[in-house]
This record gives C-alpha cells, sequence and structure tokens, in this order.
C-alpha cells in the first residue's frame, strides 16, 4: 500500500524543516504510511450520533457557551531574564541571522 | 486588441482595540519597548496554553454584524504552520475552514451608483512580531526580533473578488477601515500597521468568466500604496498577457521607491501551511442571546449617520459627507449643532473655519482646545447678532489659540456688536455731519454712495456696529432731514 511516495517524504521534510538522509526517508515513509493507515482504519468507523470528545471541555459541555478570558492585563516577563534564555540577544532584542526585508 | 477586464480581491487585517493579546494577559498597545509585552504563551515556551480573550471576539463579531455577515455559532482555531523569525511557535493560530463569520456586504459609492461587495469571511488570528533590520550594531549580518506584536489580536477580512479597479478597491478599503474606527473594533491606523491589506489582482479578456491566475500583493501599508501597487500589477498582466506570457501563480511585493511590484522567491510548496485543528483550544461556542445582544449594541454606521444628519440638520450631501468622514468628527459637529441649535450654520462654520483651521495646524479634532460646546455657542452668537461674522472668526483664532469660551474672549477684548439704536444713531450722525458731499449726492439720487457710508459708520465703530442697523438708521436720518 503506497500511501506516500518519496517526494512527498521529502516535500513534508522540507517543510518541517528537516534535513533527512535517504535511508531516513525510506525509513520515516513506512511509519508514516502505518499512521495514515490507522487514520483509515478510524476514518472508517460509522461516527453518525457519537459527540465529538476532542476536547476535554466539550466532553464537559459548553452550556453558556464557551468561557472566555477578561481583558485584563497581566504582569509580562521580566525582559532581561527572557534575552538571557536566547542563544543570541542585544538592544532588548532577539537576535536572528539577517533576514532580507 | 484585446480589452482586459480587471478582477481584485482584497484582504483587510485590523487590529483589535483590547488591552491584551488574543491568547494571554500581555498589553496588545503600541509603542512599548521591545521585548516587554511578552509571557510564555505569546513567545511559544513549551507548556504554555491560550486561553482566549473575550473581548477580542465581542470586537470581532460586531465588525462581523457591522458588514452583514452570518457569526456562526462554532468556530474552529487552525494552526498555520510556517517557519520565520517572527513566528515564535512555527505556527500562527488562526482560523481555517470554520471562521468566526461568512457572507456580508460593503457598499461603495461610485461617481453615478453604489456597489455591493461581497465579503466572504472574517475570521480571527493572532499577529506576529516584528523584525527589525537597521538601528543596531551589526545590523548588515542580523536581525532583531520584537515580540511585543506577536499574539496581538487581528480579524482578517476577505472579500470576493468583486472589485473591478485599483480605485474600486481602493474606496473599498477605506470603507472598510471607516467601519472599523466608527463601531471602535479597531483604531485601523495604517501608520502603526494596525491596518493592512493584500491584494489578489488577476486580469481576463473582456466578455470571459473564467478567472486569470491571480498574483497576490502583499506589503501595502498605505491607501497612495494600495492604489499604486495595484495599477502597476494590473498593468504588468495585461502587458505579459499581450507578448503571450504565462502569469505565475506568486506573491509580490509592492516596492512604493520603485513604484513596482517585485516577486518574492515563487516556491511552488511555500504556500502549504498544513493547517490543522489548534488542539490547544476548544471550539469557539457563542450562545444565540449573546449574539443577539451584540447585534443590537451595534452603532451607527458611517452611511446611516450620514443620511440622518442631512435629514436632521437639514444640509447637503456633500457637507454630510465629510463631516461624517470620522466618527469623532460627526460626534463633534452634532454636540456643537446642539448647542448652537442651528444645524445650518453650524455645519457651514465646521466645513470653512473649523476643517481649515485643523488643516492649517495639523491638530486632530480629538486634540482641538475649542470644544464643541464653546463652538456651538460661538456660532449661537454670531447668529443672534452680538458677534459679527467677521468678529465671530477673529474669536474662533483667539479661542483656538487659548481654549478660552467665546463669551469670556468678548468680555475680555471689549467686542461685541453694537446693535444699541442711540448708540448707532449717534455714528450715524457723526458720519452725516463729517461728510455732506456724500450726503448730497445720495439726496441727489446716487444710491451707491449707501455702502460707502455704511462702510464709514462701520470704520468708525472698528466693525462694531451692526451693519444692517447701521444701514436702517441712516436710510431713515437721511429721510427725516
Ligand atoms: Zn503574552
Amino acid at each position: 500500500m503506497d500511501k506516500l511516495d518519496d517526494r512527498e517524504v521529502r516535500q513534508l521534510a522540507e517543510l518541517a524543516h528537516l534535513a533527512l538522509s535517504d535511508d531516513e526517508r525510506a525509513s520515516f515513509r513506512g511509519q508514516l504510511e502505518a499512521f495514515l493507515g490507522y487514520a483509515e482504519r478510524i476514518q472508517a468507523l460509522n461516527t453518525v450520533g457519537v459527540e465529538p470528545t476532542s476536547h476535554a471541555l466539550l466532553e464537559a459541555g459548553l452550556e453558556g457557551g464557551s468561557r472566555l478570558r477578561d481583558d485584563r492585563p497581566r504582569e509580562s516577563l521580566d525582559r532581561k531574564a527572557v534575552l538571557d534564555q536566547a542563544p543570541d540577544a542585544s538592544d532588548g532584542l532577539f537576535k536572528v541571522p539577517k533576514v532580507l526585508p | 486588441m484585446t480589452e482586459y477586464e480587471t478582477v481584485i480581491g482584497l484582504e483587510c487585517h485590523a487590529q483589535l482595540l483590547t488591552e491584551t493579546k488574543l491568547f494571554c494577559g500581555c498589553r496588545a498597545r503600541f509603542g512599548a519597548p521591545p521585548n516587554t509585552n511578552i509571557c510564555p504563551v505569546c513567545i511559544g515556551l513549551p507548556g504554555a496554553l491560550p486561553v482566549l480573550n473575550g473581548r477580542a471576539v465581542e470586537l470581532a463579531a460586531r465588525m462581523a454584524f457591522a458588514v452583514g455577515c452570518r457569526v456562526n455559532e462554532t468556530s474552529i482555531f487552525a494552526r498555520k504552520n510556517y517557519f520565520y523569525p517572527d513566528l515564535p511557535k512555527g505556527y500562527q493560530i488562526s482560523q481555517y475552514d470554520r471562521p468566526l463569520a461568512e457572507d456580508g456586504e460593503v457598499c461603495i459609492r461610485l461617481d453615478d451608483a453604489n456597489k455591493r461587495i461581497r465579503i466572504e469571511r472574517i475570521h480571527m488570528e493572532e499577529d506576529a512580531g516584528k523584525l527589525l533590520h537597521d538601528g543596531f550594531m551589526g545590523s548588515s549580518t542580523k536581525s532583531g526580533v520584537d515580540l511585543n506584536r506577536s499574539g496581538v489580536p487581528l480579524i482578517e477580512i476577505v472579500s470576493h473578488p468583486d472589485l473591478s479597479s485599483p480605485e474600486e478597491a481602493t474606496q473599498y478599503a477605506q470603507a472598510v477601515k471607516e467601519i472599523l474606527e466608527y463601531t471602535e473594533v479597531s483604531d485601523a491606523d495604517m501608520e502603526k500597521g494596525n491596518f493592512r491589506c493584500d491584494g489578489n489582482v488577476s486580469v481576463r479578456p473582456v466578455g470571459t468568466s473564467e478567472l486569470g491566475t491571480k498574483v497576490e500583493l502583499k506589503n501595502i501599508n498605505s491607501f497612495r500604496f494600495l492604489a499604486r501597487a495595484l495599477a502597476y500589477e494590473v498593468e504588468r498582466q495585461i502587458a505579459a498577457c499581450e507578448s503571450g506570457e504565462r502569469i505565475v501563480q506568486e506573491t509580490r511585493l509592492y516596492d512604493p521607491d520603485a513604484d513596482r511590484t517585485v516577486s518574492m522567491r515563487s516556491k511552488e510548496d511555500a504556500h502549504d501551511y498544513r493547517y490543522f485543528p489548534e488542539p490547544d483550544l476548544p471550539p469557539l461556542v457563542l450562545e444565540p442571546t449573546w449574539l443577539e445582544e451584540q447585534k443590537r449594541k451595534l452603532p451607527e454606521l458611517p452611511e446611516a449617520r450620514r443620511a440622518r444628519l442631512q435629514s436632521d440638520y437639514n444640509i447637503p450631501a456633500y457637507d454630510a459627507k465629510v463631516l461624517t468622514s470620522s466618527r469623532a468628527r460627526a460626534d463633534y459637529f452634532e454636540a456643537a449643532a446642539k448647542r448652537s441649535k442651528n444645524g445650518k450654520a453650524t455645519s457651514n462654520w465646521m466645513m470653512s473655519e473649523l476643517l481649515r483651521k485643523l488643516k492649517a495646524s495639523g491638530v486632530a479634532i480629538e486634540e482641538l482646545p475649542v470644544t464643541p460646546e464653546a463652538f456651538g455657542e460661538l456660532i449661537e452668537l454670531v447668529e443672534k447678532g452680538t458677534l459679527s461674522g467677521k468678529m465671530g472668526k477673529d474669536v474662533f483664532e483667539k479661542m483656538f489659540s487659548s481654549g478660552d469660551g467665546p463669551a469670556a474672549i468678548v468680555e475680555r477684548e471689549g467686542l461685541g456688536q453694537i446693535s444699541d439704536s442711540a448708540a448707532i444713531e449717534e455714528l450715524v450722525r457723526t458720519v452725516i455731519a463729517n461728510n455732506p458731499e456724500q450726503v448730497a449726492e445720495l439726496k441727489a439720487g446716487k444710491d451707491k454712495v449707501i455702502g460707502w457710508m455704511v462702510g464709514q459708520i462701520m470704520k468708525a465703530s472698528r466693525g462694531q456696529a451692526n451693519p444692517q442697523l447701521a444701514r436702517e438708521t441712516l436710510v431713515r436720518l437721511l429721510e427725516e432731514s
């Protein structure tokens, strides 16, 4: 069952910014096909009349609409503490390799 | 020669006027020092969970109702996946196949008719951060990232491709901006990047119904650039069609300095955003009663207000259009007209003196030192004849520079038109006595001299005599003598 060809795996890897070797692509292709096969089996199930359970909150019910947050500001993080974690930062900015404007 | 028609659709992004971001409590306001409004949610730290801002939903729904959209009781947030240094999570939370609202319309005015531009959808999404390319050491090899903007709430308003010229597109974008401002959904300030447009442009030979290959234009942050970018792109595409070139589906950037559009690397796959439902957010479910309430709370919209001002204050269509070009301006007019009790005169004063002064001084109407009540009072003084039109203008200048009310200025400067008949009579008698030649001419039937005589009376009163009363008194005294 060929659900994915090598070109598609290559494309997915590119979109995910992953550099995969030929061997890795072959191995991931097999694994991805297994995922898709599993999804296909689930999709074959008859779910008419079955309530979605994709979210815990949905299971709890959404009587009265979604719970939403009040538009009240909260303390943000200390800039120095955050920038200290970054691989490169100065002038209050994160620094990244030059991006063309 | 083949004739072509232009097909344009616009995607307008507007920042919602909330205090905080879409999914966290960081402040959403413009102008803070870089990276001071950031938290685990909006910089994408692992484990942080988004919680939707209720106010943002309210504002988005308000705009949807203002343009006649149907607001869906259930909408779903989705991840739009791509890599860019201003996008810390590697995805933007947006809405995809189940947006907040669908199927609305915005009316634009063309020379001879109105045209309805259909709105396909309005969805909510978060903004990305901001990249800085210069202004710091090492900017030739590095870019800076400020994440204050990351997670700020936006709505995207997507039109159908109903626009047939760059002019129509500009009109439409202006109409959308106006509605956003009127409903206080967004300040829609283009300079701050709070209102931006992307355009989808294609051309096709007149009479064909199939759409041409569309090109997406990005990076448009002013109405002037919008018109120019679209016009350039339309011309480019027509020239390409004429020379038998194939138009490539791509994204192009408008370069205002060169006044042309340039292709961004057109990687066919770059547009594969691999949307999927955001697992960290449940579907957004809105109660029908809540939706009804939002619809009811909708303020008066520009078109409706224009019509109402025209009939309530008996002013021309043109004046009504100018006075409603912003909500602040229309509010000012109505408050002033209420005080002056004369809509037509208030409109005239605003259209001439006030707008001229605003333009000359560069002051915004919101910052005007003259309150609408004081402005209305001034107009009342002129209408009652306490001040002549000329004096009224002088008093207005002084109100503008001092911030004082008209009554205080009239008092302080000893202004006020002389409408006291005894005082006027004395002035007229003096002028008659001093100008025997002209009086003789008048008596001989030279009516034109009367204007000159009134001029002398005005001069003698230093402009303060009521000219109507001066003329009547002159005629009466001459007849009596
Ligand atoms: Zn935050």
